[in-house]
């Protein structure tokens, strides 16, 4: 059975580039959302087995978006995704527990290794 | 003993530094191919850059970055961030390089951020001009230019920063 990936970013061709990853592989792309608050509700309805969640968007930012996240499930499995990594956003995102961290650019080797992870 | 105006110099010479520095790393791990800075070139008029995305910088140091290219070259650039396959439709060249601008000046901030061991800037989502000898004039910032040419094509990056001032209001 697949597993179920959430893509929670405001670039639609996040959405675009993490579907065409993860084609053949055990993952499946449930969903996308284009801002924290509307990822907060897609996460309701697909209750996806990982997230991938960027940070800078509107409405709700991914750290946000976070908080929300684990607020509904504690377990939750979010990769943070994103083209900023700078170590006090890091240091923020680890105190609201996200462990996994991917920066774009991303191959799509990459990307499946760091699933593998968040499974492992 | 350095001055303020001296002092200010330095740090955008740093910050200009980490952004060409940032706009390389992007383009070896969208493309798989290194690229350095050229000397300047000119620019015929046939081949007059016609996309310009601009990221807006805000923070301690605010600023915009504006990479310019020309239609063709963004192109080549979405088939790489396509992992080599040719766009579903004409429609998505522009979210590509958005998406191409936002990693790019991502990573300068990230680069910027870790150097000053704080958050000295946020970027804000980039805009998009196509258009034919599109000036863009950014008055009250001071900005230089990395120009880049490789089998990709031309690409041009300016860089404007400026002392937040709004103390001074």
């Amino acid at each position: 059975m697949s597993k179920k990936v959430l893509v929670i970013d405001d670039s639609p061709f996040v959405f675009k580039a993490v579907t065409k990853a993860l084609e053949g592989t055990e993952y499946e792309v449930v969903g996308n959302a284009l801002d924290g608050q509307l990822g907060v509700d897609k996460y309701i309805e697909t209750r996806a087995d990982v997230i991938t969640l960027d940070v800078t968007m509107p409405i709700m930012d991914g750290l946000q978006a976070a908080k929300r996240l684990f607020e509904i499930n504690p377990n939750v499995k979010i990769i943070m995704l994103s083209a900023m990594g700078d170590e006090t956003l890091l240091n923020q995102a680890k105190e609201i527990g996200i462990k996994f961290f991917l920066t774009k650019p991303f191959q799509p080797p990459v990307l499946q290794a760091k699933l593998a992870e968040v499974f492992s | 003993m350095e001055d303020s105006t001296e002092v200010a110099v330095n740090k955008f010479d740093v910050l200009f530094n980490l952004a060409k520095k940032s706009f390389e790393e992007i383009m070896v791990e969208v493309t798989g191919e290194a690229i350095d800075a050229q000397p300047e070139f000119s620019i015929a008029p046939e081949d007059r850059l016609s996309l310009s995305i601009i990221i807006g910088l805000s923070g301690n140091t605010n600023g915009r970055i504006l990479l310019n290219t020309s239609v063709e070259y963004g192109q080549n650039i979405a088939v790489a961030m396509n992992f080599g396959d040719p766009l579903d439709n004409e429609d998505d060249l522009h979210v590509y390089l958005a998406e191409f601008a936002n990693m790019f000046c991502g990573r300068a901030a990230t680069h910027i951020n870790n150097e000053f061991g704080k958050r000295e800037i946020w970027i804000s989502p980039p805009a998009i001009f196509s258009a034919k000898d599109l000036d863009i004039i950014t008055p009250n910032v001071s900005s230089v230019r990395a120009y880049y040419e490789c089998p990709l094509g031309k690409f041009i990056v300016d860089m404007g920063f400026s002392e937040n001032s709004y103390d001074d209001f």
